[in-house]
């Protein structure tokens, strides 16, 4: 029963993906994009249910589906090869060539049979799967009227939409390919089609910006992708181990850091760690819901998905003392970059970025909070930056222009998706919210090492600043305007208040989800737990954070201004003091744009700076296996 | 005392003052920053000068009205939170001083907001505006006692 | 929590702005007298705020209601969390909600002069805030916990810590907004933007937000005051002189630029903090 559900999650995806791609019209496309997303959360619901974890699972289809992944793999790398003219970019050439010489000379020479489970299931597989399963149909149907609205703007006459949304369910599929899969080989196919559809999705408006940008995704990605299959390679030649499940239960020896390193640096360039950021940036050109779906939510957390599988195999290594300083990095230089900006999707890009080097910082503090801290930074995360995403998609839809600066006083204009924005702000940078929760944990994991503990405490300092000065840009507001519901179609509409239900909801049963999905996790990390939570009360050995008292605040202070506001008999609306002449907005008005410190941050000259020292540290990882 | 009798007194022991320099010449602007000076010590009344008519309970202001600032004096006295005390210094803000019949001059400011207290003198002496400011303190604990009967009134009936 | 928690927690939220306001009065009559004059009566704060709280409510924005009351609520259940001695680190980002709050009140309204104090004011918390918690891993390096429990039963901070507390008066004088530091609203009568942040709040918010920083000025002096714990009277001593100290640093120093403070607090916090913490590892003072 299991391994249907499984086989049904990875599948069906493609193989509606493919059906997608033929249908024209939009009713009948809907409908079938519609069916199977509603089919991939149930199963993942069903799942939850139903597997009892830790398991192998076994599968009659196994040799099928081995050989077409073989042959998938060559017919990938042709097409990539064949993208690589189409585009002109030799670098994609390159390492696509690169890549089918190692594979052949792998597959060859190397390979041999073997008895191989086919799925590997533990409690981390169900939290992705249930990550890629709510969120993504969730940006799914949001995408309905979102690309409607988009192919109008664009004054396209034919639909280009099946191709969208095949690739999407592709994409899925994927995601739950590499979630699932025991055979290294398999997570590797599964790897590249996600850096494949990723080029697909960035280039899918055909301009030549979008086309340069999803080349450079491309040939970054298909860098990791080669450094996946070196490492893979490695590991076989010394120890013979091809699957997730032998690879779990050897010992940690010396051997096995060299090609976990290449997996970890494939790792690195899949969720845009410095210096590999350049195309998450770049990817930003794309339609909202590809970055929301892809470069925030599920494919950028497929890197931590690996990292956090490879975590037993370095624990207690200098090798994990570095990838903590190097996570740290990253998160402290992206967060200062992403103060230079004001685009609204960069800032999300860079915010995106550093979020990921603060989890797999506490992935290399590798202590049982430091990766509970992971694991919950992971879940609130994807959840949280989607719905921004989605929000930051709707307002550019209505007011045309991606700059904070221009979103002053959008509460007069949207104010449903202003108060949507403003609660998906505050649930990323302030607690009780479930990231700040995670983040507290993850501080309190990393204080015995001096140098990771002080940039992570700057990094989350300036990423407060650069938030708040965002929620205070859409929050203004003139004199005299009444809220009213704004129109909106009933996808966005539905995929903005399911989004954000969740990531309150999360928060406030953060307790619950520790002690069903994390802990359990823990346990089978044979670490133990040191983590206690109870009632909204999470306790570490170092302190605790109750939650429910500061709900319960925020609450109170909610009740109080409403009922002020309504007993609005003796208030006296006035305008803001300018010195006795009262500005009147639309004639000789004044602007006050924020802070962007240029002089301090300038943004070529320090990502230059940043890169080389990212390099440095990543030489130093390499470095500290032979410590 | 009863809470209610604090509350009154308070609005007598912490009168905060903005001031507004109207059209003056910048004799009895001087002066105003006098009061705050060691010598004169105004703070020792609970009096401060904050510089925003939001926060403040009592105008002083200087200076006579033309037409280009009544506005501006107009919109600075609509600033101010209920209850307020104007306090007009020197005399060119009383009644126009020298300057009472230049083309340009509308008058003093009571020709544009009410005013409770005049402090004449050119330039008023800081003993005298001290003496004015703390009449203003008790106009305005009268007022803030007065509103409240009204205010109950009103419920009343 | 216990009862008896419980009721420790009412007491001290009950309690703490009696104590933020006489602080506060006896900080304008040491003024005072420092400047050779007489100064307002030691009550004066209560005069202040009672005042403010019976004025006509005028507001530019409604968010301005909602940011005053969670800045306070914010305040009170930090010092509510500090009084049953929980977790420090929560303490610190339970205050950070009110400052944000803060901060998204004042920028809510269009006014320049709130505005630009609102941007000022989020730099200051770029200074202030990681050399908070630099001082809560230090107390960890030496106690072994983020827990006030453990962290006051070990004792003796200061002589372990004395870098650290150096540090920690600096935040003291960075958050009570007092010269050197009083960019974004400063004390009556010497303004520079007109009152900067809270230029356009008036009325009982106004008293609320003055309300919210007794409780802040009473938890920072705590928080100095645990650094000598066996005897917290001494402790309180030690905390009241720094504040001494800072009205006297208040009366002769000017107002410095911004990135003269973000410099100075960024350069002499990391590296109080990293000397302080590596003695401390050199010569293995145990945790």
């Amino acid at each position: 029963m299991s391994s249907d559900l499984i086989l049904i999650s990875i599948v069906i995806p493609i193989v509606m993906s493919l059906i997608t791609i033929t249908t024209g019209k939009s009713l009948a496309r809907k409908t079938i994009v519609s069916a199977t997303l509603l089919i991939i959360l149930l199963s993942a619901l069903a799942m939850l249910k139903v597997v009892n974890v830790p398991t192998v699972i076994n599968t009659s289809f196994y040799g099928i589906i081995d050989k077409l992944i073989k042959v998938g793999d060559y017919i990938l790398l042709l097409y990539t090869l064949y993208i690589s003219f189409k585009v002109k970019e030799p670098k994609i050439a390159i390492f696509a060539i690169l890549q089918i010489l190692s594979l052949a000379f792998f597959e060859l020479f190397m390979l041999k049979e073997q008895e191989i489970n086919t799925f590997y299931i533990d409690n981390l597989s169900i939290i992705m799967n249930l990550v890629v399963s709510v969120v993504g149909p969730i940006i799914a149907v949001y995408a309905f009227g979102y690309m409607d609205h988009h192919e109008e703007e664009k004054k396209l006459t034919k639909s280009r939409q099946s191709r969208f949304f095949a690739i999407i369910l592709l994409f899925i599929g994927a995601m739950n390919g590499i979630i699932f899969s025991n055979n290294l080989m398999w997570i590797y196919f599964f790897w590249e089609i996600t850096s494949l559809s990723s080029f697909l999705l960035i280039s899918h408006d055909k301009t030549e910006e979008a086309i340069r940008n999803a080349s450079r995704a491309l040939w970054i990605n298909m860098l990791g992708g080669f450094s996946l299959l070196v490492g893979i390679i490695i590991l076989y030649k010394y120890t013979g181990i091809i699957t997730l499940d032998s690879l779990l239960k050897t010992n940690s020896s010396y051997i096995l850091l060299v090609p976990v390193f290449f997996m970890i640096l494939a790792a690195f360039t899949k969720s845009a760690q410095m210096p590999f950021q350049s195309w998450l940036l770049g990817a930003m050109v794309a339609p909202t819901p590809v970055s929301a779906l892809l470069h925030s939510s599920t494919m950028v957390k497929a890197a931590i998905y690996l990292i956090l599988r490879l975590a037993p195999t370095f624990r207690g290594t200098t090798l994990s003392s570095f990838i903590a300083l190097y996570g740290a990095f990253t998160f402290i230089a992206t967060s200062v970059l992403a103060l230079s900006q004001s685009n609204a999707k960069k800032i999300l890009a860079y915010s995106t970025i550093a979020n990921l080097g603060l989890m797999i910082s506490s992935i290399g503090i590798n202590t049982s909070s430091a990766i509970t801290a992971a694991i919950l930074l992971l879940i609130f995360h994807a959840v949280s930056k989607a719905l921004l995403f989605l929000c930051v998609g709707t307002i550019e839809q209505n007011i045309g222009s991606r700059d904070i600066e221009d979103m002053k006083g959008l509460i007069t204009k949207m104010p449903v998706t202003t108060i949507i924005t403003f609660i998906g702000i505050l649930s990323l940078m302030i607690a009780p919210f479930g990231m700040l929760l995670s983040k507290w944990m993850a501080i309190e994991a990393a204080s015995k090492n001096l140098v990771v503990a002080l940039l992570l405490i700057i990094g989350s300092a300036v990423t407060v600043m650069y938030y708040t000065r965002w929620i205070g840009n859409i929050l203004s507001e003139g004199r005299n305007s009444k809220f009213f519901v704004e129109k909106q179609s009933s996808t966005i509409r539905f995929a903005l208040y399911s989004l954000v239900t969740i990531a309150i909801v999360l928060s406030l049963a953060v307790t619950q989800l520790f002690n069903t999905i994390v802990k359990p996790e823990i346990n089978m990390l044979k670490m133990s737990v040191s983590v206690k939570a109870a009632s909204g009360y999470l306790e570490s050995n170092l302190g605790g954070f109750t939650i429910y008292p500061v709900f319960f605040a925020i609450g109170l202070a909610i009740i109080l201004a409403i009922l002020t506001i309504k007993n609005s008999r003796d208030i006296v609306q006035t305008t803001p003091y300018e010195s006795g002449l009262n500005y009147d907005d639309s004639k000789n008005g004044y602007d006050i744009k924020n802070y962007y410190l240029p002089s301090i941050i300038n943004e070529t000259v320090m990502t230059k700076y940043m890169n080389y020292i990212s390099l440095i540290l990543i030489l130093a990882i390499f470095g500290g296996i032979l410590l | 005392m009863g809470l209610k009798e604090f509350v009154k007194k308070s609005f007598s022991k912490s009168p905060w003052v903005v001031h507004y320099d109207c059209g003056s010449c910048n004799g009895c602007d001087i002066e105003v920053l006098a009061c705050m000076t060691p010598i004169y010590d105004m703070e020792r009344f609970g009096m401060v000068n904050v510089g925003n008519p939001k926060h403040a309970d009592i105008l002083i202001v200087t200076g006579t009205v033309n037409e280009k600032n009544k506005d501006v004096l107009k919109n600075v006295y609509d600033m101010m939170p209920q209850p307020k005390v104007v306090v007009a210094a020197g005399i060119c803000a009383c009644s126009g001083g020298i300057f009472r019949d230049c083309y340009n001059v509308l008058g003093g400011i009571d020709k544009v907001i009410p005013v409770d207290v005049y402090i004449p003198g050119c330039p008023a002496k800081p003993e005298a505006m001290i003496d004015g400011l703390y009449k203003a303190a008790q106009i305005l604990k009268d007022k803030y006692s007065r509103r409240e009967v009204i205010v109950s009134a009103k419920s009343l009936g | 929590m216990t009862w008896m928690e419980y009721l420790v927690f009412a007491i001290a939220i009950i309690v703490t702005p009696i104590i933020g306001g006489f602080i506060t009065g006896l900080d304008r009559k040491v003024t005072a007298l420092i400047q050779g004059r007489y100064g307002p009566p030691i009550l004066q704060p209560f005069y202040d705020v009672t005042k403010l709280l019976s004025k006509e409510k005028m507001i530019v924005n409604d968010f301005q209601i909602f940011a005053a009351y969670i800045y306070l609520l914010s305040a009170i259940l930090s010092i509510g969390f500090f009084a049953i001695k929980a977790d420090l680190l929560m303490i610190v980002f339970i205050m950070s909600i009110g400052l944000v709050f803060y901060i998204v009140g004042a920028l809510a309204t269009r006014s320049p002069y709130s505005q630009v104090g609102a941007q000022r004011e989020l730099m200051q918390m770029l200074a202030y805030e990681p050399l908070l918690i630099f001082v809560l891993i230090g107390m960890y390096y030496v106690s072994g916990s983020f827990s006030l429990k453990t962290i006051m039963s070990h004792g003796r901070l200061l002589l372990d810590l004395p870098l650290i507390f150096l540090v920690l008066c600096l935040v003291l004088d960075i958050k009570i907004k007092k010269s050197p530091f009083d960019f974004s609203t400063s004390e009556h009568a010497h303004q520079e933007l007109v009152r900067g942040i809270l230029t356009d709040y008036s009325g009982p918010y106004l008293a609320l937000i003055e309300i919210a920083d007794w409780y802040e000025l009473v938890l920072l002096l705590s928080m100095i005051a645990i650094f000598w714990s066996q005897n917290l009277i001494i402790g309180a001593l030690i905390s009241l002189l720094i504040l001494f100290l800072d009205i006297i640093i208040d009366n002769i120093s000017a107002r410095m630029t911004l990135k003269w403070m973000l410099s100075f607090s960024w350069i002499v916090g990391i590296v109080f903090t990293v000397v302080n913490i590596g003695y401390l590892y050199f010569s293995n003072v145990s945790r």
